[in-house]
This record gives C-alpha cells, structure tokens and sequence, in this order.
C-alpha cells in the first residue's frame, strides 16, 4: 500500500469517527434540545389541523382525553413528549413540553408553556417558563413567546423548594392556578400561589424572543 | 396467565351446536391425566422459548412514567370491543336470516338464537390468544392512536420493571421477562393488556364453565364456583397452579378478576348481570327474529368501562408469588426502589398522596369484587405490597407526614374509592387547595348521601373551584343525576359557568346522561350556551354521536345550525365524526 493510500485511508478513519462522534453528541444531547416548543407549535398544528379539521375547538376535546377521574379534568392543556422508548441510550435526556391554556382573546389562545428537562434516570426539572400568544387560523399557526424569564421560573419552582412530596418537578402541578388578564395590548399571566408573573406585548415585537 | 383457546370444530359450528373441546376438559376436575400436563408444561415451555408473547404474560404498575400522564382509553376500549361485538351480532344474524324458511323460523333458527350461540359468535371475533396481546400492543404503539391522544401515554413500558433482578435471571420466571406487557388507563384505572386477554379468553371459559354446570342442573351458586375453579381452583390449569405459580412463580389477583369479569361481560351479552355491584341490562336484545344492541350500548358510549376496575392494577391489588423461591423478596426489592414515585403517583380525592392506610384499605377492597368472591390468593398482611413495604418505620423510603400535603408532583390519578359514611367538612378547612368545599367532593364522587346532609346544612350549593367549577358541573360531569337534581332543588345555577365557558350541561351531555340534561333543561339552562369556543351542547352530542341527547337537545329547541367561533356547526361536527344517527336527527329537525 502507498503513501497515498495509507493517507486516504487515515482520512476516511477520521471522518467515520467524526461521524460516530458526532451521532453521539446528537444523542447525548438530546432532541429536546432542538427547540421543544417548535415540537410543541408543529404538533399543535398536526393536531388543529388533522384531528379537527383546523378548528381548533378540537383543543376542547384534549381535556376529554384524559380520565374524568383526574383532579383537573376541566383543564385543557396540549403536551408534546420527546422521543423516548427502547433503543435510546440511557444518558440521552428528554425534554417535555407542556402547555396550558390559560384563555382566549379575539383570535389569540394564550398558553403557558413548561418546558420539563427529563433524564431517563434521574429527577425531573421544569427548566423554562413561557407565555404564548397563538393565533391558530386555518393550516397556518403562528405563536410568540414570552422572553425567558430566569427570576419567574425561580419564584415559581421556590414555592415548592421546602415541600418533601415534591420528588419530581413538573408542569403543571396539581394544584397551579394561573390567571390571564389581556388588556391594553398586554398579556400578563400570574400564578396564584408563587405571584410569579410572565408577560407578552400583543403589539411590539421586540418583547418576542422567537 | 392462560394457555388454552381452541375454536370450534367447523362440523359443529356448522351445525349450529358450537362446541369448544377444550371446554369439555376444564369442567372434569379429574379430565387431564398426568401426561396430559405434561405435554403442557412443555408445550408451553417450547412456545415460550420460541415466541416473545403468547403464553405467559406479566405487567407492572409499580414502574410508573412520573411526570407523564396518561391517556384515558375509554372510549377507545369500548370502540375495539363494540366492533367485535357486532361482527358476531351481524354474522349470528346473517345465518339467522339464511335459517328461515318463508319467513318462518325453523328449528335450526331457534339454535341460531340462542344465547350459547351468540355468545360463542361475540367470542370468535376477537384475535386468538396467540396474538391477541401483540394485536393490542401494535395497536397503542400506532401513530394513529398516539395522534388520537398528543402527549399522552398510550402504553407505558418501563424500560426497567421489578421482573429485572438479577436473581430472577436464573429463576423460571426469566422466561416472563420476555412476555411484559405494556400498562394503559381506563377511566382512571391502570392495567396491562394482559387482563383483556384474561378478561376475553378466560372470561369465556368461565362462561363455559358456567353455562355448562347450569345446563348439568348445578345450583347458580355451584356453577359460579365451578367457573371461579378454572382460574382459581385445584385445575391443573389454573392460575394457581401449572399457568401462574409453577410457569412464573406468580399468581396475579389481577388475572383472577379479569378472568371474573370476562364472564360477566359474556353473560350479560343477553343477560342482565350485577356489575359492580348494580344491575346492568344485557347490551343485546332480540329484535323479532334478530339480535340488535340494547339503546345503551353505542360504538361510542362507554358502555365498557363498568367492566374495568381497579382490581386489575397489581399495585394496587397485589400478586401473591411462590413461597421459598426467594421471589417475593427479589421483587419486594425492585419495589421499594420505586416507592417514592409510586406513592406520588396514586393520590386520594383532594390529590393527596395515598397514606400507608390508603394502600391498605384499597387493597383489602379489592380482595372481593364488590362482595363477591373471585378467588383472591394470599394473605394482605404478608404479601408483597406498597403498604408493607414503602411505610416501613425505619425504611429510607419512609414517606413524612407532610407528604399528606397537597402539592406534588404525579399528573394522574387513581380512581379513588370513595369513603362508604358520611362526612361534613372540617370547620377548619372548608375548602381545600384547589377551593374545593365538602360539598363539591361530594358531588363529584356520587355521594348522594352526605351531599344531601351538606344542603341540609345550608352549605353554599355554587361555590366554585379554581376552575370556576361548581358541585353542579362536577355532579354533571360525572353523570350523577340524582345529585344533579338535589343540587337544582337547592337553588344551584344551572347556567354557571368554568374557565372555558362550559355550563353543567356541556358537561352532561359531553357525558351522554341525558336524565342530568333533562333536568338541567327543566331548571332553565340555557340550551344555546356558548363556550369561549362558541361550542354549545348540540356541538359536543354532535361530536360524540350521541342520539338520545342530540333528540332531548333537539326537542328543546337547540340552534341545529349554530356555529362555533370558527364556523363549524353541530351537523358538521356529527358528519366529520360519521354519526349518522346524529347527523340524521340533526337534519331531520322539524
């Protein structure tokens, strides 16, 4: 074998590992990582748009499909789970996206987003907290999120930091009541318990993180 | 477990006069010699090591998806089970029809007729028991089920369950650990897709068992007995025998109920049969010379669920396992590593953990169904269950006592037994964390009794939840109209609205109980109603296909062409959903 040959063959060798490695890396970090809420806006949409047609008083029906035995069946809320299932490495960690939808106004729906960081072996955590503003007309869906809010997320999760039954952190919890108030081209959304509060311009761009 | 299924010999089918073999063996206590169970024992092991699933199938209920929640299948369950259903409903009917002579029955249509033959037919519609459980697992997996339910779990596999200590590799029961079978959620209750193959192929040899003591001139007690004895009698193979506790080393109470209340569910194809505790009418009548289904059983109706119970959760209603094999102590440990998720996720009422007396009390429940015996194995107070081993004093899994608070982290629920007396609401706590007063729960709950000692008590009869819920939406929803109208006499706004805008009588609609809508109507709820949708009661009959209150909601004069906010109407809604009987009633409006 020539020089040449040794060289193309040591070249394919690095590429094929940087694949591998790169294939990992895409593992280990996760597809939650690639923009969840996305994954929540399009499976939103599949589900507005095949499910009900594209009416979305199909989002009524997401309360139905769960038991009328849960505590909140009243409440709607839309989620999106990342992929999870035999096959995944078990260092891969997931991340949910959970939306409840806290009202409407003209042709907005407001939710209030959670994005849960879930490791296949370990303690789940809400990592992000947001308000979303979707206007959801025919195939065409549009949301705009709340900038994040570090100091929110915080206060929201400390109301639990003493509670010794909270094993897992998720969203929303059992007993969260969340109030929307829309006025002046504002959308504020607090929560009840926390005073933790997010908000979103209806009308200036800027406040939009997306 | 289970092992045996056999069709009918086609001679005899043919003949009218279905006959199941197997059958015949089962109900000779003495009918399998020695060698017969022999060929058995490795017959199954053969099949075992040849195929991932078709002889011994476990499940877990302990190794929960903490932070997710679940789908509830209701309505799908009934649908699957409904289709089958009518296949035998229209292939009894069809041969019905090719029986008659001049229009006249003949002798060989008063075969066709009978209940054996129709219940044989119902039978032999669903998968055989080789693939039964393949067929349903593929089926919870689908994308189309998954989109039917976003983000909700379908079917829960753990990929870790308490069938994975290392011990148990070298034990016979490693031959389970290729047989698991995945958890999924009825109407609040958990089970693995093994119980409906218990419930369709063990409940029809129950049946058998059954029919055939009776047609031998047993008593009605002696012929339950000896259907009880195939599951949970000295057969050699029974659950507590060759099928549970030699083949795995684990005999499920969970099976043993199902194997129960499969039978009912055959019997009351033509019979009426007390289900939990109350009379169901049979869910087929004859119809001059044919079979039809009886007015309370719809592809959409929910009629199945009543079948579903908690008994066929093994954590709640534990397994007892083979004695001096070591196993119990294997799977005690898997268990107590899961305890703390396991008591976060089954809460009481108010969304409580379940205490160690919670655990204790359901499990003591459910060694009966409903007062009656199915043949539960073990003894509570050394079984292997979350009582005994998640509230030890000096276990580190020990829960504190403000785990009773409130707050936690579960998103689904166990359906809760309600609390058999009375009780009035703490003076100190009138309303709990999500604003709930005594008098809400117990409307929820079905508890006419105490709701009637609470509006003696002139409690509040609207005060609202957190969701702006009232006792009447909760009583609604619920389908509780006895409630319905204590809590209309008492002067309860029949037009309060929740969060969404949905009145009692969305909810007693979407419901399908049309005596709450009935009397909802007569106290002056507003037919119309809109929710923030623009969806009125007529929308959600529409949706659900449900005649009987689509025709009450008609007749009260409801909008037939209504549109909710983003133009859809209820005859729409109805053809989408193709409903016919609905839609037919919607244009037939006068």
């Amino acid at each position: 074998m020539n020089r040449s040959s040794l060289r193309r063959l040591h070249s394919q060798n690095i590429r094929v590992a940087a694949a591998l490695m790169g294939t990992l890396l895409l593992f280990s970090v996760g597809c939650g990582n690639a923009r969840p809420i996305d994954r929540w806006q399009k499976r939103l949409t599949a589900f507005i748009v095949h499910q009900g047609h594209k009416d979305p008083s199909v989002l009524r029906e997401s309360a139905e499909l769960r038991s009328p035995q849960s505590l909140r069946p009243s409440q709607i809320r839309f989620s999106e789970i990342d992929i999870a299932g035999p096959g995944i490495p078990p260092f891969v960690t997931m991340r949910d996206v959970h939306g409840v939808l806290l009202g409407q106004e003209k042709d907005r729906f407001f939710f209030l987003l959670g994005v849960v960081r879930r490791p296949q072996n370990g303690r789940m955590q809400v990592e992000d907290l947001r308000l979303a503003a979707c206007t959801l007309h025919g195939e065409v869906h549009q949301c705009r999120l709340s900038a994040p809010d570090p100091q929110a997320l915080e206060q929201y999760l400390s109301a639990d930091a003493t509670n010794p039954s909270v094993i897992h952190r998720t969203f929303p919890m059992l007993d969260d009541n969340f109030r929307l108030e829309v006025r002046g081209g504002l959308a504020v959304a607090r929560d009840e318990r926390s005073a933790a509060v997010w908000r979103i311009s209806l009308h200036d761009a800027s406040l939009a993180s997306r | 477990m289970y092992l045996f299924q056999s069709k009918p010999d086609k001679a005899d089918w043919n003949s009218g006069v279905p006959v199941v073999n197997i059958h015949k063996h089962v109900l000779r206590s003495k009918c399998l010699s020695s060698r017969h169970a022999r060929c058995a024992v490795i017959l199954a092991t053969v099949l075992t090591g040849l195929s991932p699933r078709g002889l011994g199938h476990e499940t877990d209920q302990y190794s929960v998806p903490t932070g997710r929640e679940f789908a509830d299948l209701r309505l799908w369950l009934s649908e699957y089970m409904y289709d089958a259903i009518e296949k035998g409903v229209n292939k009894t009917n069809k041969r019905i029809a090719g029986s008659l002579k001049h229009g006249q029955p003949t002798a060989r249509t008063l075969e066709l007729q009978s209940p054996k033959t129709i219940v044989t037919a119902v039978y032999f519609q669903f998968p055989s028991f080789v693939i039964h459980t393949d067929d349903l697992e593929q089926k919870l997996a689908s994308a189309k089920l998954k989109s039917r339910y976003p983000g909700l779990v379908t079917g829960h596999l753990p990929p870790l369950w308490i069938y994975h200590h290392p011990a148990l590799m070298v034990d016979i029961t490693k031959f389970a650990r290729w047989l698991r079978t995945s958890t999924l959620m009825v109407n609040g209750t958990y089970f693995g897709t093994d119980k409906i193959l218990h419930f369709v192929h063990v409940g029809y040899i129950y049946h058998q068992a059954y029919q055939t003591s009776l047609d031998q001139g047993c008593s009605e007690g002696e012929a339950v007995r000896r259907a009880v004895e195939v599951g949970a009698g000295a057969h050699p193979l029974a659950e507590t025998r060759i099928l549970g506790f030699i083949a795995t080393g684990v005999i499920s109470n969970g099976d043993l109920v199902a194997d129960y209340a499969g039978w009912k569910f055959f019997r009351n194809l033509t019979e009426s049969v007390r289900i939990k505790g109350e009379m169901r009418p049979p869910m087929l009548v004859r119809d001059g010379e044919y079979y039809r289904f009886n007015t309370h059983v719809r592809r959409n109706s929910d009629f199945f669920s009543v079948f579903v119970s908690d008994h066929w959760n093994e954590s709640l209603n534990p397994s007892e396992y083979a004695a001096g094999t070591g196993i119990s102590v294997w799977i005690g440990e898997e268990i107590r590593k899961r305890c703390p998720d396991i008591i976060n996720w089954y809460r009481d009422d108010q969304g409580r953990p379940f205490t160690k007396e919670d655990f204790e009390r359901v499990a003591r429940e459910l060694t009966t169904y409903y007062g009656e015996d199915y043949g539960h194995q073990g003894n509570l107070e050394e079984m292997t269950t979350v009582a005994n081993l998640c509230f030890e004093s000096d276990s580190v899994h020990k829960v504190s006592a403000s785990a009773k608070a409130l707050r936690g982290a579960g998103t689904s629920f166990a359906r809760v037994a309600a609390p058999s007396t009375p009780h009035a609401t703490p003076p100190d706590n009138p309303r709990d964390a999500l604003g709930r007063t005594a008098l809400w729960r117990a409307a929820r709950a079905g508890r006419l009794e105490e709701v009637e000692l609470l509006l003696a008590e002139k409690q509040d009869v609207d005060t609202p939840d957190v969701d702006a819920e009232t006792p009447l939406h909760a009583a609604s929803r619920a389908g509780h109209a006895a409630i319905v109208g204590a809590l209309l006499q008492h002067g309860a706004s029949a037009n309060a609205r929740n969060v969404h805008g949905l009145t009692p009588l969305h909810l007693a609609t979407q419901n399908g109980c049309v005596k709450a809508l009935q009397l909802l109507l007569q106290s002056g709820a507003d037919v119309d109603a809109q929710d923030h949708f623009g969806c009125t009661p007529l929308h959600d009959a529409g949706a659900r296909g449900n005649g009987p209150a689509a025709a009450a909601l008609v007749k009260a004069a409801a909008s037939v062409n209504a549109p909710d906010r983003f133009g859809t109407t209820p005859l729409q809604r109805a053809a989408r959903a193709g409903h016919v009987e609905v839609e037919r009633i919607l244009r037939n409006k006068p």
